[in-house]
């Protein structure tokens, strides 16, 4: 299916029971992301049709530090692309260098978990908060939940990397970091969405 | 299986149906109430009941095909005592069902073209000028009618002039709350930071019952009003003996003013 | 359970646990959809006791059987209760138990996964019921409209349960959803092309996909409600511009679809019931696969027709009115083809065939009425009236019940191994008609002599009519309820006392009809091989009356085991660690909300990390024998 580049590399027999899981696993966790979207695009039309709602209060546009969410962004995309170097890794049968590179993802996100955390400590402290206004509760559920979903899959990551992987990487347990990852690139292209209508356009405009 | 019991399986629709219609038809006293749909007092509510009765007639004749069908199949198909009969090997009939896709879609355009008609003629708003405005404000649990051009506020009882065109701008003070007066015209909902537009006209004089129809809280059960409408020279006297009054007038204005302030 | 249990025979021989933690562990889809069916029939019982407070209340005008307060709960709570934790699991029920062995699958693509979405509904619906001992239950109907749910209208913790305990029970059906279109794409036996799948596994999969869809955006809505009421945020607080509307729409989006979730599985178990007692194969099957697809479709292109009366003007109605109108072609095509797949066959009317026939006159009556609420205009006097509650019921009971109930006498065999009494169940059968009509037809009556929904009583001002269709409408309701007594008095003795089925008791055309019943745990001893439509009926008719092992995996031509999924606790801690967590939220109690969470995260962890080694089991005898 969509990770056929993936070759079992370890030893072991697979049962038929044991390869459909493997493919299972996969193609469920496309159906969840598209779950995911729906999600994403319910809270974006949320925002989008409460972002004017500012009731007089203080807005967004007015605190906006675009290069702190640059910074945010940089540092969300390089994790996608050490995630890839993972898949690399995990492809070549390299346990070692895959669990650095996930290493290197896990402290990525946690980079950018620390910044946005610095963001919204910066604005409450300027009185935008969830109750400010509807247009601010929009903010905070939106890219709140981006957030949240970022912490999990740091979470996520790093119980992989407690997985002991006792027979290396193999055939049964590829899938699991294979969807990790596929979470991990989802989430980010979120951000990149979510980076565009939330900070980009208001700021440019 | 009893044959009675086929019959009966057979017959009851038909025969319920025949009462609703005999309730659209507007007699017998078990299909009449000072709220009624079927009984319009005003074009807005008249246009609303051809609307039905064109759907429902259509819908009978469907339904008595469909039933028919049916009927004939599970009396005339199914399994007796040595039952000879092979059983159809057909699969589909492609004729058949082109048939019932395109005869239902005809009769959905056609109800199609009814609705549309019917909807930009009900939404289409009466000049300003020439028919009374009133603004309707929804509150727990009561109504308020403000007559911006007259400087006239009334609670619960809303006086309109017969034959004429009334223009409602309706809000509510908390939570949302639906106009209704069935026999002048259907519900239009009261909604906190939104106006919505109705119009409605009564052709007669008379008092119609009117409620609230979307739940409220607590004491949505009890939130009606009086439509009172009135010939055009008496609801003249009624607005001019109403703004002599000024604003603390009546008993019920009182109590709704107080209320108001209270909330 | 313990009868149950004792009939399914459901269980690996591997378990060494105790009895009471092989059911909180087990994977296997069957003993799930057990589960899900015996919950969620407790829960039927209990919104039946709060539909019958209901009509208690309003037999006559001006009664006081019940307060305001407590009825607007019994309202909420009734349809609350059998949306989504009564009719909504009942067919996942049975999707469980059937649509695995429908396409000759070992078991679903997810099964801890499975596990999860049960006790996710379990316990999501013990919290939303627990509201009446703990501060009152949700008193702002099922649909919730802000802003009369907000605090400052509603400041007891009664919505607060509704918002977690759905959100609880809403996720565990989002996985669901996700777990079944898995299962049928991936997991059907070789030849079951998709063309040929049962279709009642066609309409699951359509509905797992309108799941897919339709739940998040009601998971977004519940969260913005609880951020509004726990959290200070403002969604729908219009002092701090927020919108009411949002509630509105985000909730259609998903409600429209939830109505098609609540029917299409109906429309499948009424097709396979309808084929079998006919003894014919379906009447145009592929139509039947393109109007499911189609109204699944139209489903998410409807929702504004709840809202008809919100003032969004003629442009807006007129377009909603006719993609809603658009969705009664298909549905005809499916009344249609039921009526001639019995047409020229050799119709037996056993219990469940009853259901299935009797389906077709009452959900076409609940069509022509939803097809006259469509037409906009007319809709502004039907809206919010007894007119509307008659539709609703004879879509949901004539409907989604029927089909559930005709799920229950066909597959019940399968389920337990045990034949209902036919007596009963015609007992049943008829007084359910006679009690659901005279329940619900003069609904329509009351609906257009002014009744709105929701009152928790009227005045005798409204004159005798009203008074006379409520107390006919009171006494249908008993005989309704009777009805029922003759039902769970039925599954009682069965289960006690009833004839053994044997693998095939009706002739049935699919494939769970070829394996033993209750099937054993593996379901198939070898994955057999799919050569038509009706796969069972063709090795019935064609070949030897045996299904046929598909080579691949004896292709060594060596023996081996079969290698089923483990269980295990941790689908049921991280459940019941949300609910601790949902309780805390719910008063406040930040302590409890850590302890829930460590407690779920906790489990997600040992479930991310476990390797799953599955179990090897020894097929007994051959299929079907």
């Amino acid at each position: 299916m969509i990770n056929q580049g993936v070759e079992p590399a370890g030893p072991g027999p697979v049962s038929p029971e044991q390869a459909k899981a493997q493919d299972n696993r996969v193609l469920g966790f496309w159906i969840f992301l598209s779950g995911e979207c729906a999600f994403f695009a319910s809270l974006i039309g949320t925002y989008l049709s409460l972002n004017t709602h500012t009731a007089g209060a203080t807005t967004l546009v007015s605190l906006i530090d675009l290069p702190l969410t640059g910074l945010m962004t940089l540092s969300l995309l390089t994790s996608s692309l050490t995630m890839v170097f993972a898949f690399l890794a995990m492809n070549r049968g390299e346990l070692q260098a895959m669990k650095v590179w996930l290493w290197v993802t896990a402290l990525l996100g946690a980079v950018f978990l620390d910044l946005q955390i610095f963001e919204f400590s910066h604005y409450m402290a300027s009185g935008f908060t969830m109750g400010t206004s509807a247009a601010a509760s929009a903010f905070f559920a939106l890219v709140g939940f981006h957030g949240l979903h970022v912490a999990f899959g740091l979470f996520w990551i790093i119980s992989l990397l407690s997985y002991s992987f006792k027979d290396g990487i193999t055939a049964a347990n590829t899938s699991k970091v294979w969807i990790a990852g596929l979470y991990w690139h989802f989430v980010d292209v979120v951000w990149v969405i979510i980076f565009t209508v939330v900070y980009l356009l208001p700021k440019v405009h | 299986m009893r044959p009675v019991g086929r019959l009966l399986s057979g017959l009851r629709w038909p025969a319920l149906l025949t009462v609703l219609a005999v309730a659209l038809s507007g007699c017998g006293s078990y299909f009449t109430s000072p709220a009624s749909v079927l009984a319009p007092a005003g074009p807005v509510a008249a246009r609303q009941l051809s609307l039905i009765q064109i759907s429902l007639y259509i819908m009978l004749g469907i339904f008595v095909i469909v039933i028919g069908l049916w009927g004939w199949a599970i009396i005339r198909y199914r399994a007796r005592r040595n039952d000879t009969r092979e059983v159809s090997r057909s699969t589909g009939d492609s004729r058949l069902e082109i048939l019932w896709t395109v005869v239902p879609l005809l009769i959905v355009i056609y109800l199609t073209v009814l609705t549309v008609q019917t909807e930009f003629y009900l939404t289409r708003e009466p000049n300003p000028a020439t028919s009374l405005q009133v603004s309707v404000t929804g509150h727990q649990f009561f109504w308020q009618f403000q007559y911006p051009g007259l400087g006239i506020s009334t609670v619960h009882n809303l006086y309109i002039p017969v034959g004429e065109k009334v223009n409602l701008t309706l809000t509510s003070a908390d939570v949302i709350h639906s106009f209704w007066v069935p026999e002048l015209g259907g519900k239009t909902d009261a909604i906190p930071g939104y106006h919505t537009y109705m119009w409605l006209e009564a052709s007669r004089a008379g008092s119609y019952f009117g409620e609230c129809a979307q739940f409220c809280g607590v004491g949505h059960y009890l939130m009606h009003m009086t439509v009172i409408a009135l010939p055009p020279a008496q609801f003249q006297a009624w607005v001019k003996s109403m703004q002599k009054k000024t604003s603390s007038s009546s008993a019920w204005a009182l109590e709704g003013t107080r209320l108001v302030a209270a909330r | 359970m313990a009868a149950i249990a004792e009939r399914v025979g459901a269980q690996p021989k591997a378990h060494a646990q105790g009895y009471l933690m092989s059911w909180l562990t087990t994977a296997d889809h069957k003993r799930i959809g057990i589960m899900y069916l015996l919950a969620s029939t407790l829960f039927f019982v209990v919104g039946g006791l709060e539909a019958l407070m209901i009509r208690i209340q309003l037999s006559h005008p001006g009664n006081t059987f019940v307060s305001p307060t407590l009825y607007d709960q019994l309202f909420t709570m009734h349809g609350t209760t059998m949306i989504f934790l009564a009719v909504m699991p009942l067919f996942i029920g049975f999707i469980n138990c059937i649509v695995p062995l429908q396409i000759g699958a070992r078991d679903v693509a997810f099964p801890r996964m499975n596990a999860l979405s049960l006790w996710l509904f379990v316990l999501g619906g013990i919290l939303l019921n627990s509201s009446w001992f703990l501060g009152g239950a949700p008193n702002a109907g099922w649909f919730n409209y802000a802003p009369i749910s907000l605090t400052p209208f509603n400041p007891g913790p009664g919505i607060d349960f509704y918002d977690i305990g759905l959100q609880l029970a809403g996720i565990g059906t989002l996985m669901t959803g996700i777990n079944f279109i898995a299962t049928i794409i991936n997991m059907r036996a070789p030849g079951m092309s998709l063309m040929r799948m049962p279709l009642f596994t066609w309409t699951t999969f359509v509905t797992s996909v309108l799941i897919l869809f339709a739940f998040p955006p009601f998971t977004v809505n519940l969260f913005l409600l609880m951020f509004d009421r726990l959290m200070g945020a403002n969604f729908f607080n219009i002092a701090k511009g927020g919108n009411v509307l949002l509630w509105q729409h985000l909730f259609w989006i998903f409600g429209h679809p939830e109505v098609y979730i609540l029917i299409l599985p109906a429309f499948g178990i009424i097709s396979e019931v309808i084929a079998t007692f006919s003894r014919k194969t379906l009447f145009g099957y592929d139509s039947m696969v393109l109007a499911t697809i189609a109204i699944g479709f139209l489903a998410f292109t409807v929702w504004v027709h709840h809202m008809f009366v919100d003032g969004f003007g003629p442009y807006v109605n007129s377009l909603f009115a006719i993609t809603t109108m658009a969705i009664a072609v298909p549905t005809g095509v499916k009344i249609f083809n039921w009526i001639f797949t019995m047409w020229g066959g050799k119709i037996k009317f056993t219990t469940a065939m009853l259901f299935a026939t009797g389906f077709i006159p009452l959900f076409v009556i609940g069509g022509i009425s939803g097809v006259m609420l469509a037409m906009a205009p007319a809709d502004f006097q039907y809206n919010d009236s007894y007119f509307v509650v008659a539709h609703l019921h004879y879509v949901l009971i004539g409907g989604s019940l029927m089909g559930v109930l005709a799920g229950a006498y066909y597959w019940f065999p399968k389920i337990t191994g045990r034949l209902l009494n036919e007596t009963l169940g015609k007992w049943h059968f008829w007084l359910l008609m006679i009690g659901f009509n005279v329940t619900f037809f003069p609904m329509h009556f009351l609906g257009l002599l002014g009744m709105p929904r929701r009152v928790a009583t009227y005045s005798a001002a409204l004159g005798p009519a009203v008074a006379f269709w409520n107390l006919v409408s009171t006494i249908g309701a008993f005989i309704l309820a009777i009805s029922f007594l003759f039902f769970f008095y039925n599954l009682f003795k069965t289960l006690r006392s009833g004839e053994r089925a044997g693998p095939d008791p009706w002739d049935g055309r699919a494939l769970e009809w070829a394996i033993s019943s209750p099937a054993p745990v593996y379901n198939f001893a070898q994955t057999p091989l799919i050569r038509g439509r009706d796969a069972w009926w063709v090795e019935k008719t064609e070949g030897d009356g045996r299904l046929r092992a598909a080579e691949a995996e004896s292709a060594d031509g060596q023996h081996h085991g079969i290698h089923m999924p483990s269980g295990s606790i941790y689908p049921f801690l991280i459940a019941l660690g949300l609910m601790i967590a949902g309780y805390g939220a719910i008063f406040g109690l930040l302590l409890l909300v850590a302890i829930g969470l460590v407690l779920a995260f906790f489990s997600i962890h040992r479930m991310i990390v476990a390797e799953d080694p599955g179990e090897i089991v020894e097929p007994v005898g051959g299929d079907g024998e």
